[in-house]
């Protein structure tokens, strides 16, 4: 980009052609006064308090919407200028009901500000008149306040509703006096297309619009500000956490501008799902359960307790007959030293988490195809991408960050979006190209798209010439797949499935996208081989904005992964089997390790059933309500003979411990998640934790000590300091180095800067590998019993299950339950109407769910989200497995649904 | 003044051919002149028609002095 | 001084539907010369003629098309602004109705010239007959053949659009203007973009006053260099001048520019004041034009001259006040009606013109303070420095020429005030 040098207030200052004056000043440290102003969206030219006097310009012209030019001489400051300012801002006071007194906003609101530099008098065009009290969209909004009074109708609210997060829920309504923000017909803001992003409220640069639950906790200016990294899904969103010091509570969240990767901008979940940790329901004391009851107990009876049990069992059954489950919501550090307890203190692999329920597949997949299994790309990379495929990732609604950049892509960029996925899902509305495919049925799909790419001679033949192998054997598979081949299995048009390819392979930069819609079959591993071969074969790979990007879900399970929290790899997926490498971990640990790999989360409760699992220690997850097949899960955590449990709640899989540890939340703990992206992010806590709970590194440290396998550390700091000597992907993490932007792995070292796009030049395992995917039905097809197919996933407001999203009142007020998704033509010929409870039910269980009918699934096929005790999902999905990276098929099932019968 | 009636309704989209952004404003001054108000259901039909949001019309219609979103002497 | 109708001279003429009555006195014979030259040379043309803009802000046509016409971008707009909402200002429902396809020949040629496929006419919602006739003018014109019909590849060479205003002043700024027809909320917008560059969906438009477009078969037919004759050199061709306000006869005039002076054009085509008083102050250009005194009204009948003397031509709706009246009064009725009329976009629009009406009534009521005239300046002021658009611009000139020329009126009715 060319660089334009100006002069502004006689300082000399070069900035890029196309930028603001506002923006150039402000790089310079000159603060142009600004109510309308914010980067993320166009300028809305609205408060004119921006003015700047350009040298050769008649009269004032607005900073915000005036781009640099070489040789502009720019005044930002002069008597005039001032003057009108403050008549400006006068003008806007006399229309604003001051009222900082009781104003949440107090302090960090910028009309308070300009007022105060200005000595802007609110009364001297006539004090605001409180306007008549009438309902509003947001009257009934249990998440946001809208207040007209104070209002300044900058308009910033509805650009960014329209702009960035493209809801357009919010508009301007009524004219001149009866103007206000406002929705469609004035409906409540939770019945409108608002996805309670938050960002009006944010952007909001007086306390017109606010936090409802935040009201009266603290205005901003005793708030304590803490920055942090979400805890909740897998993009790492930088928030900061606002608490009030003298209840040490959260008060309220925000972010902020120019942080990476959301900048400034949350989901529902950042924004109002913090409530759970000042909950009432937190675990504040270790229990233990006497005589099926549980009983209070201080820290040192339960440790004491666990790692007498534990030692008894291994002293009888051996190490093997313990299995532990690590968590994707814990920090790095608390993985790193779970796993090392289950490996060096106990003595056996049996380590997994719940990444083998959403991305083992990518895992697996993408180490045999390059080497190594994340995201290839930044998220900040696919605004630039030519076209992004996104099949079977809910994107805005799973990732709704991403989600956004996905968006700007094609609106802002003209990206070409391509969406698979049998739902009408929300980017449709953004795609060029949407192919509804068969669940199940990716593989047909990707294979076809390869055999046009190759027929048409749309690959890259240097690309895979140079950098790949075992081209000649994919290509004998695909040979025959045609697009009408695939278009009987998949029910896609064959012609649709052409110009997918055509752009897929002609556009500049292409990114792949996906998620749990491809990893969660028995044929996960193949569809994620079948996706990097399509990205190999196109060249799209070891460029920016190309490549192949599994979109991970919870928070950490990216780090849980990096960090060994798997039966099969140490820290760094660095294999248990290779002998140099365990030599290596036994001199850093001090202590023999085992040799074998251990078992994944499924086998394990499949082993309790065939008593070869005594033991279970499970931190911070829940699998009697997240695992397949919950009976048979729930089965087993009953039978087992030990059960520990460390969590935040007294969740589902708690309920059936022998002792529950109460551990810390996000909030609370300090140390680092890695995001979708591969970045380590610092996590900070913000506020005291309840009770006498204690972090989980700790705890696990302790109950390791207690078994004689010494583990101490004196902070978090330490323990990533460890994890970078052990781990050569992490071999340049630190505290200090992740500070302020985190880094991206691979960092091998303290001097390496991170790594934006992997595979660059060469691939991990050094050349590419084809593989010959061969298309493969799902395992449980429907019948005549079961006539329909069942897949379960995840909503925008919800998270996991439940345990914190459904803790806000603002979440609860729009998802307050489950439901199961059919089509109408279906819910019609059963007799079925919205809303109707119905009965759903697979050769495993039955769940009663109200019926959600709706167009956007295709006929024959049911949707529930997982997230809900009352109707578990999970009770209908299968326990089949991926036979390499033993991922349930969550997305497959034959289900059968009918009315339920009345109940009084 | 007409009143509200789906069929005229239809009647007057068939008249005016393909609906899309280019033609939306005209078309809803004439619903506006025919029926003297511009009916809900009209936004949200017009709006998915149109791909447009229903809260960008609403929006729009109110500051216009011309138009009215509720039937003169309806609340 | 002597009427020169080159627009308005066909006026009556033949019946408004009536195609072939126009194709008889001389029709179409600028639209046959445009489509001859072809594009390029049309533009030249206009620009050779000097011709500016009729709808207030006398941007020069050519440039204006000759932007849009570079521009890459496809499909392009061309939009005839027929709003007229400017108090004082009438001409162009002269134009609509009188020779209705003069306008539209205006409205082909344009959009030939610049490469527009669909064009538009916004109508004020007052004119409900010029609507009507105009749905059916459009009707007929698709029928009938008309010169340049199927050099598109389409039968008709006529794709417009009449569209019916929705009673708003300000949907007469083209920004407003477009952004109705986008079916957004009429507001102001921020330039740039210039419409030629990103108007109408994002598209390179062209928005001509009514006035404007019906000069373009005019000059086509008769040759810039004629056109250049009438007039004077830096304004040429004509104005239709509005006369209302304190006249004995109101009535919209064609004259050359610099034909003559305003006081000629007050008493002689006027009649002179209602009351036979003097002049007290004359708006030359609309309602939004600042006041002349009755000491200036010898100026020139330009644009030009109108400036040195302290307002502008604007519309050319010229209204008169005659002596007698408050300028107190005066004011309060200009800000009667455009403190109903801003978009509502911008603060100090928004907020000034409802503060300073609020002044006013104030002042008018006798309830006002010297400190109110000094804030109706600075108000005032601030508006016209840093607002959006026009309206913001150019509403406050009148009530701060007011203050400047009569204080005496103002300080007469704080005289009343009670301590
Ligand atoms: C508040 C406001 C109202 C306006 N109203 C009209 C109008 O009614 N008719 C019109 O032709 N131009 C009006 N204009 C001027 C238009 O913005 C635009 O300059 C004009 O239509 C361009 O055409 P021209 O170049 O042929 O004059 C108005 C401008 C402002 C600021
Ligand atoms: S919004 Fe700002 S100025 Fe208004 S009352 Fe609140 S703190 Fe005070
Ligand atoms: S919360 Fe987000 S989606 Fe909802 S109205 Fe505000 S900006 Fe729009
Ligand atoms: S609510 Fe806030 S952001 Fe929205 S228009 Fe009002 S002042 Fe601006
Ligand atoms: S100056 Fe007035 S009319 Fe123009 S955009 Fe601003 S508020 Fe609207
Ligand atoms: S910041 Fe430029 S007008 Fe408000």
């Amino acid at each position: 980009m060319k660089e334009v040098s100006l002069t502004i207030d006689g300082k000399n200052i070069t900035a890029a052609e196309g930028t603001t004056i506002l923006e150039a000043a402000k790089a310079a440290g000159i603060d142009i006064p600004h109510l309308c102003y914010d980067p993320r969206v166009k300028p809305a030219g609205t408060c004119r308090l921006c003015v700047v006097q350009i040298e050769g310009r008649a009269g004032l012209t607005i900073s915000c919407n005036t781009t640099v030019a070489e040789g502009m001489r720019v005044l930002t400051e002069n008597e005039e200028i001032s003057a009108f300012r403050k008549t400006i801002l006068e003008l806007i006071l006399s229309e604003h009901r001051v009222a900082c007194t009781s104003c949440d906003k107090d302090g960090a609101c910028a009309l308070q500000d300009y007022a105060y530099r200005y000595q802007a008098d609110e009364g001297r065009f006539g004090l605001a008149k409180r306007k008549p009290t009438k309902p509003n969209y947001a009257t009934n909004s249990e998440a946001i306040l809208y207040d007209p009074d104070k209002c300044i109708l900058c308009g910033l609210c509805v650009n960014y509703c329209e702009e960035v997060q493209m809801a357009e829920a919010l508009t301007f309504a009524g004219r001149l006096g009866q103007m206000e923000v406002g929705t469609a017909f004035g409906i409540d803001l939770h019945t409108s297309s608002c996805v309670l992003c938050g960002g009006c409220v944010e952007i909001c640069p007086v306390g017109a619009m606010l936090d409802r639950a935040a009201i009266g906790k603290g205005r901003h200016k005793d708030l304590i500000r803490t920055r942090t990294t979400c805890g909740y899904c897998g993009v790492g969103c930088q928030l900061e956490l606002l608490t009030n010091p003298t209840t040490n509570r959260i008060a309220t969240v925000t972010s902020y501008l120019g942080c990476i990767p959301n900048n400034g901008n949350m989901c529902v979940k950042g924004k109002f799902g913090m409530q759970f940790v000042g909950s009432d329901k937190r675990l504040t004391t270790p229990l233990i359960k006497r005589n099926g009851k549980f009983e209070e107990a201080t820290w040192s009876e339960a440790t004491d307790y666990v790692a007498k049990k534990l030692s008894e069992i291994i002293a009888e059954h051996g190490p093997n007959s313990i299995a532990g489950l690590s968590s994707a919501k814990c920090t790095n550090e608390d993985n790193y030293v779970f796993q090392k307890f289950i490996r060096a203190a106990i003595g056996t692999n049996n380590v997994d988490h719940c990444a083998r329920l959403c991305h083992a597949s990518t895992v697996a997949g993408l180490a045999r195809a390059f080497g190594s299994g994340a995201m290839t790309n930044s998220i900040d990379e696919l605004t630039n991408a030519g076209c992004i495929f996104v099949i079977g990732s809910n994107t805005t609604e799973a990732h709704p960050v991403i989600g956004l950049n996905i968006k700007d892509a094609v609106v802002e960029n003209g990206a070409e979006l391509i969406v698979a996925d049998p739902r009408a899902i929300d980017l449709v509305r953004f795609s060029k190209l949407h192919m509804a495919q068969k669940p199940g049925t990716d593989v047909a799909l990707i294979n076809a798209m390869m055999n046009v790419i190759i027929s048409e001679k749309l690959l890259d033949s240097d690309f895979v010439k140079e950098r790949t192998e075992d081209f000649d054997a994919m290509a004998e598979a695909v040979k025959d797949f045609t697009p009408e081949k695939a278009a009987e299995i998949t029910t896609v048009p064959a012609e649709k499935i052409r110009q997918a390819a055509r752009i897929y392979a002609k556009a500049s930069a292409s990114s792949i996208v996906y998620s749990m819609g491809i990893t969660q079959h028995t044929t996960g591993t193949d569809n994620v081989l079948s996706l990097a071969n399509l990205a190999m074969l196109t060249g799209n790979m070891g460029k920016k904005s190309a490549g192949v990007n599994p979109l991970r879900g919870q928070n950490n399970v990216q780090g849980a992964c990096d960090l060994g929290a798997l039966p099969n790899v140490y820290p760094g997926y660095q294999s248990v089997e290779d002998a140099e490498i365990k030599a290596k971990f036994e001199g850093a640990w001090g202590k023999e390790l085992s040799p074998n790999k251990g078992i994944t989360v499924v086998e394990m409760m499949h082993a309790v059933e065939n008593d070869e699992i005594k033991a279970l220690y499970i931190m911070g997850e829940n699998p009697a309500l997240s695992d397949p097949n919950l009976n048979r899960t729930r089965k087993s955590l009953e039978t087992v003979e030990f059960l520990v449990v460390q969590d935040i709640f007294l969740s589902e899989t708690a309920e059936y411990a022998d002792v529950v540890l109460p551990s810390v939340c996000f909030a609370e703990k300090t140390g680092s998640f890695t995001n979708t992206e591969r970045r380590v992010q610092r996590v900070r806590s913000a506020v005291a934790p309840p009770g006498q709970a204690r972090s989980d590194w700790e705890i696990v440290c302790e109950v390791a000590t207690k078994m004689g396998y010494p583990m101490s550390y004196d902070c978090t700091g330490k323990i990533l300091d460890e994890i970078a000597s052990v781990t050569p992907i992490y071999g340049g993490m630190s505290f200090e180095r992740i500070d302020s932007v985190g880094l991206q792995w691979p960092c091998p070292d303290k001097s390496h800067p991170g790594t934006k796009y992997l595979h660059k030049g060469r691939f991990t395992r050094g050349k590419g590998k084809f593989h010959a995917v061969e298309f493969i039905p799902p395992a449980e097809p429907p019948d005549k019993k079961f006539p329909f197919v069942l897949s379960t996933g995840r909503l925008l407001y919800q998270f996991h299950t439940g345990t914190m999203t459904r803790k806000s009142s603002a979440i609860n007020q729009v998802s307050p339950t489950g439901y199961v998704e059919i089509h109408p033509d279906d819910a019609k010929k059963l007799g079925i109407a919205d809303g109707d409870n119905t009965e759903v039910m697979t050769r495993r269980g039955k769940v009663t769910t109200p019926a959600k009918v709706t167009g956007n699934i295709g006929r024959g096929w049911l949707f529930m989200p997982f997230h809900f005790r009352e109707g578990p999902a999970n009770m209908l999905t299968i326990d089949a497995l991926d036979p390499l990276a033993k991922i349930p098929e969550y997305k497959v099932c034959a289900a059968t649904i009918k009315k339920a019968p009345a109940t009084s | 003044m007409e009143k509200f009636g789906t069929a005229r309704y239809q009647k007057m989209l068939n008249d005016i051919g393909e609906l899309g952004v280019e033609n939306l404003f005209g078309f809803l001054g004439k619903v506006q002149d025919t029926f003297g108000y511009v009916p809900r259901e009209v936004i949200e039909d017009t709006a998915r028609r149109t791909g447009l949001s229903p809260s960008r019309i609403y929006g729009a219609l109110t500051s216009y002095r011309d138009f009215n979103l509720k039937l003169e002497g309806d609340g | 001084m002597k009427e020169n109708k080159i627009l308005t001279g066909r006026g009556g003429k033949y019946e408004p539907l009536d195609v072939k009555g126009y194709e008889a006195d001389g029709g179409f014979a600028g639209l046959k010369g445009a489509l001859a030259i072809g594009p390029e040379s049309v533009i030249e043309e206009i620009k050779r003629s000097g011709l500016s803009g009729r709808g207030g802000a006398g941007f020069p046509t050519g440039a204006k098309w000759e932007m849009a016409a570079r521009e890459k971008q496809e499909p392009k707009y061309f939009i005839c602004n027929a709003e007229e909402g400017e108090l004082g200002t009438f001409k162009d429902k002269v134009l609509l109705d009188g020779d209705p396809w003069l306008v539209l020949e205006g409205i082909l040629i344009a959009s030939y010239a610049i490469g527009a496929g669909q064009s538009y006419i916004y109508i004020n919602g007052e004119y409900e007959e010029t609507v009507k006739l105009w749905e059916k003018l459009v009707v007929e014109a698709r029928k009938a053949k008309l010169p340049g019909d199927g050099i598109s590849g389409s039968k008709s060479s006529v794709d417009l659009q009449v569209i019916k205003g929705k009673g708003l002043y300000i949907t007469g700024e083209e920004c407003a203007l477009i952004s109705s027809l986008e079916t957004r909320r009429a507001t102001g917008q921020l330039k740039p973009p210039y419409p030629t560059q990103r108007g109408l969906f994002g598209r390179p438009t062209v928005v001509n006053n009514v006035e404007t477009i019906a000069n373009i078969p005019v000059i086509l037919s008769m040759g810039a260099e004629e056109y250049r004759k009438l007039g004077t050199a830096k304004e040429p061709g004509t104005r239709l001048f509005c006369l209302s306000g304190d006249v004995k006869k109101n009535g919209v005039y064609e004259l050359e520019t610099g034909s003559g002076t305003l006081r000629e054009l007050i008493e002689e085509f006027g009649g002179g004041t209602k009351s036979g008083r003097g002049v007290k102050a004359v708006q030359p250009g609309g309602g939004t034009s600042a006041f002349l005194s009755g000491r200036s009204v010898d100026c020139k009948l330009s644009d030009e001259a109108i400036r040195q003397a302290g307002s502008g031509l604007g519309t050319a709706g010229v209204i008169v006040y005659e002596e007698g009246k408050s300028a107190v009064g005066i004011v309060k009725g200009l800000l009667d009606f455009y403190g109903r009329e801003s978009c509502g976009r911008c603060a100090p629009c928004r907020i000034g013109v409802v503060r300073m009406k609020e002044i006013i009534e104030r002042l008018f009521h006798g309830k006002g303070t010297t400190e109110d005239l000094e804030h109706l300046r600075e108000i005032g002021k601030a508006c016209v420095s840093v607002s959006t658009c026009g309206m913001g611009q150019a509403f406050p000139l009148p009530v701060l020429s007011a203050l400047e020329l009569f204080p005496e009126d103002f300080e007469a009715v704080i005289a009343q005030a009670p301590a």
